[in-house]
């Protein structure tokens, strides 16, 4: 069981608490400005951890994570613009009530049930992470390239009704983890450019794929988010401790729709919120009302939401596998610190993972606390001009990756930019794209390893029973949304 | 997506392209497993380098057929097509070539002029801006929280050029 002890007696604690609520305000803002998602946020920022120590720049993140999922609810509450893809029901849900001039009540039911949730899931990823650490110590590489695979095949299978877009999306990159050396033989494979001498590199990878493609895709739509003041005018009257208290069974409900969703592989918040939403609908007696400001159906995305993305944090810390895009991203924060995420991590650096814990706790406490006092100002700062937001997005990416990796990686960051156009202009996701670069050298290496290892006997690798029921969960995974009518569609 | 709009592909012919993916995968999983046996007794590691590539690049060719074969009609549901969006090639093609320039001059002009010089042609050719406070004002106050923010704040040094933008830099930063 993890103790905060030593963390709380630490003279670094100031410190720690300082970057904690550093993350939570910028998440925070990042999350509540249009134009500008989490995982973006994260990924524009990864190049602080290079000025941080391990656990400072872990703490952060994370901090930074959890506030930045809610963060989007204030703008899609305030001005029904979601200002992240999670708050997307938010918006629906939550605007009505502004529309009434009860901004108060849906914000109100917004930060306390999004608070609960992510402290209620932060005390399962501190069990039930440790636990999965001690049974995944014993894998052998056969069973990782299963849970490899198994990522994957979640990943697929949470693309919703368009598999193939979702397969299309993990494949490319699985098939951009091959470039660069070769982790055994030490080959150089697919160097067409000097650029890729050292392979693709997760961090300009993601900066161009979220940052640069989002203003892109903008510019070429014409998307340019733009806010109005009405709501900030309005009085808001947070409601009492009973409105909240007749919404338990949302939350009960919810939070665990959130929490598996969230530790399934791909799957992450938004699907979260959407599931969740649409299940409260199924068992509410106002499900006739949802769509025009009804608690329960703001309630049930919002719980969700938080629960999933704290639940994505226990395949990533415990397997070291992200459960979600942004998940993902962070996973290039410890690789900036040559961390690895996974088992060895529980073994080695207890007291890292203690760090990062507690990051967790106080983040989904803080932005509770923050968003009470810092609501209004932050939502007046979300109407600045999308113009000084594109340029400082673009000059940050391009000045973050040559701080990070030089000029050969602003060429990467780049080329994942203009694929990050292309991939949304035939409506693929590009968070699977990340998880398959993040996921290809785990089953390739560990694949690999377990034929040396058997002599070549494939039968070998797979052969234990971690890897059989895996594969058989992968294989369920890829054929469930199949047979539940979902079809192979693009 | 509702199945019985217009636009969507029956069930007709989305059985025979579901067929089709799932024959070259299961051909890809052939090929890789028959490989493998018969590379058993190769020597290792290095006959495998390009196995895995292989197989994920088989795979590729194949969902991306079959993707294509599916999108020969547009998607109801993508985002471009749900907006009935006019793209501004323009201004995207002017945004990429900025951004391109930029990245191709910071070596040698260093940081803080290219940079200067992008924004305000970015604000001035893609946001469509003009004005004093937008051509001037927003490239000098965002350059120069960039610069103070990645020199002083983070110790990262920044591109400072060549020559006389060398000097120039080293004068700014």
């Amino acid at each position: 069981m993890f103790e905060f002890g030593a963390i709380l007696s630490s003279p670094d604690l100031p410190l720690l608490i300082a970057l904690i609520t550093a993350g939570v305000l910028t998440g925070f803002i990042v999350g509540a400005m249009p134009g500008l998602d989490i995982t973006t946020g994260v990924a524009l920022l990864l190049p602080l951890s290079y000025v941080m120590g391990q656990s400072e720049a872990l703490a952060f993140f994370t901090a930074m994570y959890c506030a930045g999922v809610f963060g989007g609810s204030i703008t899609a509450i305030l001005f029904r613009i979601p200002g992240t893809s999670e708050s997307v029901m938010s918006a629906v849900e939550g605007y009505p009530f502004t529309a009434r001039g009860e901004p108060g009540k849906a914000l109100g039911v917004a930060i306390v049930f999004s608070g609960a949730a992510g402290v209620a899931a932060t005390l399962v990823l501190m069990t039930v992470s440790p636990l999965l650490a001690k049974v995944a110590l014993s894998f052998g590489p056969g069973d990782y390239a299963a849970l490899g695979i198994l990522g994957c095949a979640a990943v697929v299978s949470a693309s919703g009704d368009h598999l193939a877009r979702g397969l299309l999306a993990v494949l490319l990159g699985l098939f951009f983890s091959t470039i660069g050396p070769d982790q055994i033989s030490g080959d150089y494979r697919f160097v067409i450019v000097p650029a890729l001498e050292d392979g693709i590199t997760l961090i300009p990878a993601i900066i161009g794929l979220f940052a640069v493609a989002d203003v892109f895709w903008r510019i070429l739509t014409n998307d340019v988010p733009q806010l109005g003041r009405g709501a900030l005018a309005q009085k808001w009257a947070f409601p009492p401790l009973g409105y909240y208290l007749q919404l338990t069974s949302t939350f009960v409900r919810s939070w665990a729709i959130g929490l598996f969703t969230g530790i399934l592989p791909g799957a992450g918040a938004s699907s979260a919120a959407f599931i969740a939403h649409s299940a409260e609908a199924r068992v509410s007696k106002n499900a006739e009302q949802f769509g025009n400001g009804v608690p329960e159906a703001l309630a049930a995305p919002e719980t969700a939401k938080n629960a999933a993305a704290v639940g994505s944090l226990i395949p990533l810390l415990a397997l070291g596998i992200p459960g979600s895009g942004t998940a993902a991203v962070i996973l290039g924060a410890f690789e900036i610190h040559n961390l690895q995420a996974g088992p060895l991590l529980f073994a080695q650096q207890p007291e890292l993972l203690n760090t990062i814990f507690f990051a967790v706790l106080i983040a989904n406490i803080a932005f509770v606390l923050a968003s009470f006092i810092l609501m209004r100002p932050i939502a007046m700062m979300t109407s600045m001009p999308y113009p000084v937001l594109a340029v400082s997005i673009l000059t940050l990416s391009v000045t973050g990756t040559i701080a990070t990796g030089g000029l050969a990686a602003a060429n990467v960051m780049l080329a994942f930019a203009i694929l990050g156009v292309g991939l949304r202009a035939l409506n693929i996701p590009a968070a699977p794209v990340i998880l398959g670069l993040v996921l290809g050298p785990i089953i390739e290496v560990y694949f690999r390893r377990g034929l040396l290892m058997s002599d070549g006997d494939i039968a070998a690798v797979f052969g234990s029973p971690v890897s059989m029921t895996l594969l058989v969960a992968a294989t369920l995974f890829l054929l469930w949304p199949l047979m539940q009518n979902k079809k192979w569609r693009a | 997506m509702n199945d019985t709009s217009p636009s969507a592909p029956s069930a007709a012919t989305k059985r025979p392209q579901a067929v089709l993916t799932g024959l070259t995968l299961l051909s890809a999983l052939a090929g890789l497993f028959f490989t493998i046996r018969q590379q058993r007794l190769a020597d290792y590691p290095e006959g495998l380098s390009y196995l895995f590539p292989g197989f994920i690049f088989l795979c590729l060719l194949g969902v991306g057929l079959s993707f294509l074969r599916q999108t020969r009609t547009p998607a109801p549901s993508s985002p471009a097509h749900a907006a009935g969006t006019l793209f501004n090639t323009a201004a995207f093609c002017q945004i990429c070539g900025l951004l391109l320039g930029y990245v191709v001059v910071i070596p040698f002009i260093g940081f803080v002029l290219a940079t200067l010089v992008f924004q305000a042609m970015a604000v001035a050719l893609v946001f469509k801006r003009r004005g004093l406070l937008w051509l001037c004002a927003l490239p000098i106050c965002v350059t120069a929280a960039f610069t103070l923010f990645f020199t002083k704040a983070l110790s990262v040094p920044l591109p400072r050029g060549t020559g006389l933008f060398y000097s120039l830099n080293n004068v700014v930063i």
